[in-house]
Parts: C-alpha cells; structure tokens; sequence
C-alpha cells in the first residue's frame, strides 16, 4: 500500500518534457497556390477576450452522476485578430478608371471591399492566460486554450467590422492610388474614388 | 451463514459501482468542446496599409513531444502531445517600395519591383495529448511548439519555385493596374540603368 501511494505521489516534476525526433512529415497543402491581385488598404486589429466558466454551463442533477463535479473551472484568454480589408483587382474593370475630359483627375470606381487576409495570433504569453480549477476539477489544459482561441476567432470573423471601417478602407484606397497616379508621373492629377454600386458622380 | 456471505459480495459490489459513478462523475477528464462565454470584441487599431497579395495557399503541420515521466517505484509514465497549426500563407509586394518610370510619348511605364514577401496568418491550432493535466503542468505555453510549426510551413511554401511565380503574380497585377490607368508596362531591374 505504502509503496503504491510512494509510487504514485513519488515524483511528479522528476518528469522531463523533451523533444524527439520525429519521422519527417511535410506540411500538408490544404489548397492550391491561388493567384490574386488583392489591394490591402486598411488593417484592422481586434481585440476579444475568450472566456470559459464552467459553473455557468453546468448545472447539478441528482440522477446524472456525470454533473456530480465538485469544482469549478474557469479560464480568460485574450486573443489578437488581425483582419486585412481592402478590393480585388480584377474586379475593377477598364470602365471603372477614368480621366476626366479636362485630364484633371482621375476617377476610380472601387467594387466592394472585402477580407482579404485575417487571422489570430495563436502564441500568447503565459501571464496573459488565467487558469483556475477548484476541487477535483482537472487543470485547464493547453487543448481547451487552443480550443477558446479558435473559437474567439471565429466568432470575430463572424461579426461585420466592414461596416465600421467602410470609411477608413475608401479612404486609404484614395491614397494608395494618390501614391500610384503620382509615381507614374501625373503630378497635378486629382484622384476621386467612388464606391461602383452608387456610379459614376463627377 | 452461507447467506450471509453472498449479502456481503452483493454490498461491496453495489459500492464499488456507486464508488466508481462517483469518481467518474467527479473527476472531468477528456477533451470536450468547451462552451464559450458572449463578450464584445474591440477595435484596437485601424491602420493604412497600401499592398497588393498576389497568392496564397492554406497549409497545414504538426509538431510532436514527448517526455516521460519518472517515478521512484511504479514504473516511467511515457507522455505525448501534438501540436497543429493551419495558416492562411500569402505572398505581398509592398506598393510604397514599387518603382515608377513613365514614358509620355510612348504611353509605356518603367516599373521596379521590390522582393515578394512571405505573409502567413494562423487560422486554427490544436494541441491533442495523452493527459492534459500533466501537459498543463510541464508545458508553461506552446509557443515554442507553435513556432516550430510555423517555421515548417513557411520552410514548405517559401520556396525559390513558389517565390518565382509569386513574382509572375506580382508582375500581372500591377500590370493590370497600369493598363487600366492606360500606360503598358515593362518591368526592370534598375531604373537607373534604364535611364541612361
């Protein structure tokens, strides 16, 4: 008995977490290089906290021995979502950049923004995670972590930030193409750019 | 007597299984997906950017570790545990270090481009191991695990053959670009030689 629980409550942290070699596995390519003429013209960040509290989701019943967890569990993550917004090229048609007939501007008829990037970023410092367990509960482990993340992330794409940032992403396409029109050398030339689905107003 | 002894196995089997519904009821182990509490997510910064991605790819990898875990008398606990990332893996071209030379008279524009840039955005990860409360308790974070992955894909899609065709990719859109504003294009490698 007395060697039992010696060998069980021996040595936890005697345990040493090492790397192995591993066969070498390839990345698996999930999706054939696309090609894409995409103009990023506005980043957003977002910021979400992922939050799990176990005594919010599950309730005690005499019948069910599975509720029968004394403890409680519950965990904070924040995750950073970076989202990229901005037009696909191809979408913009020659009809849609005109020189104005006195060649005074240029006025460019934007399709609507879309995502063109985004994504999380999935390595966080341990301080920023709050962990806690009571009772017999296990430890929250780095798979329900990687698990809220994922889900805050989601939830995030979910929700439409374009709306907000409608202005902004217009905006800075002005001046990406500002920036162009100028590099090429048409130095007095204004630039005007228009959303494609209110048309052509001069 | 005979009697007697059946009615003692027939209690200690009744609470061995109570005990058992007990323990298993109590103890929470395995991976559930865990439910999520509603929050609001905030706008931390918007920020101008000016660049064109010109493809990308999603890719997918893993990374494995394993310890053993040693005790004094009962035998060495082998664990493990993997680590998997998917990324959203793109080439850009900032438009801030693109070159302009145009030609009026020939309605043709110079144009340098500057070196495609690896860009890779994580989509989901998954850490799967054999016990979770001892992961938790060893493993302070997997960042590392995490960069080792990263570091892999970036090894699989930053190829010379990749980034070539990334440039062709690159090329067609400014193209496309210039045509619209009217001028064709030719791409160089030095404005400066080109001028003289």
């Amino acid at each position: 008995m007395l060697a039992t629980l010696l060998g069980v409550t021996s040595c936890n942290s005697c345990g040493t977490a090492g790397e192995e070699d591993v066969p070498k596995v390839e990345s698996v390519i999930l999706s054939r290089i696309k090609q894409k003429a995409d103009l990023v013209t506005t980043e957003v960040k977002v910021r979400k906290l992922a939050i799990y509290d176990s005594s919010k989701h599950e309730k005690f019943e005499l019948k069910d021995p599975r509720t029968w967890k004394y403890g409680e569990r519950k965990c904070i993550v924040p995750v950073d979502v970076t989202i990229k917004y901005g037009y696909d090229l191809r979408d913009l048609t020659i009809d849609d950049v005109k020189l104005t007939d006195d060649s005074t501007a240029v006025v460019i008829l934007l399709p609507e923004p879309k995502v063109i990037d985004s994504g999380y970023e999935a390595k966080v410092e341990e301080g920023a995670v709050v962990r806690m367990s009571s009772g017999m509960r296990d430890k929250i482990s780095h798979e329900e972590v990687d698990q809220l993340m994922v889900q805050a992330y989601k939830a995030v794409m979910k929700e439409d930030f374009s709306a907000m940032v409608n202005r902004d992403i217009e905006n800075n396409a002005k001046v990406v193409f500002e920036a162009i029109v100028r590099g090429i050398g048409m130095k007095n030339v204004e630039v005007i750019v228009q959303s494609k689905s209110l048309g052509l107003k001069i | 007597m005979r009697n007697r002894g059946w009615i003692i196995v027939a209690c200690v089997v009744v609470v061995g299984i109570v005990c058992a519904m007990l323990i298993r009821g109590c103890v929470q182990r395995g991976v559930e997906e865990i439910p999520m509490e509603e929050t609001m997510a905030s706008i931390e910064e918007i920020r101008p950017r000016g660049e064109i991605y010109v493809c990308s790819a999603m890719m997918e990898d893993f990374t494995l570790q394993r310890a053993t875990e040693r005790n004094f008398i009962m035998p060495d606990e082998e664990h493990s545990c993997v680590q998997t990332m998917t990324q959203k893996c793109s080439y850009k071209i900032d438009l801030d270090k693109v070159e302009y030379e145009a030609v009026d008279s020939t309605k043709t524009i110079y144009v340098k481009l500057p070196d495609v840039e690896y860009v890779a955005t994580t989509q989901s990860t998954s850490f799967l191991s054999d016990d979770g409360n001892y992961w938790a308790e060893h493993l302070p974070n997997t960042n590392a695990m995490k960069r080792k992955v990263e570091g892999q894909i970036k090894k699989r899609f930053d190829t010379p053959s990749n980034k070539r065709k990334a440039e062709r990719y690159a090329e067609d859109a400014i193209s496309e670009v210039m045509r619209k504003l009217g001028y064709e294009v030719e791409f160089v490698r030095k404005l400066e030689r080109r001028r003289e």
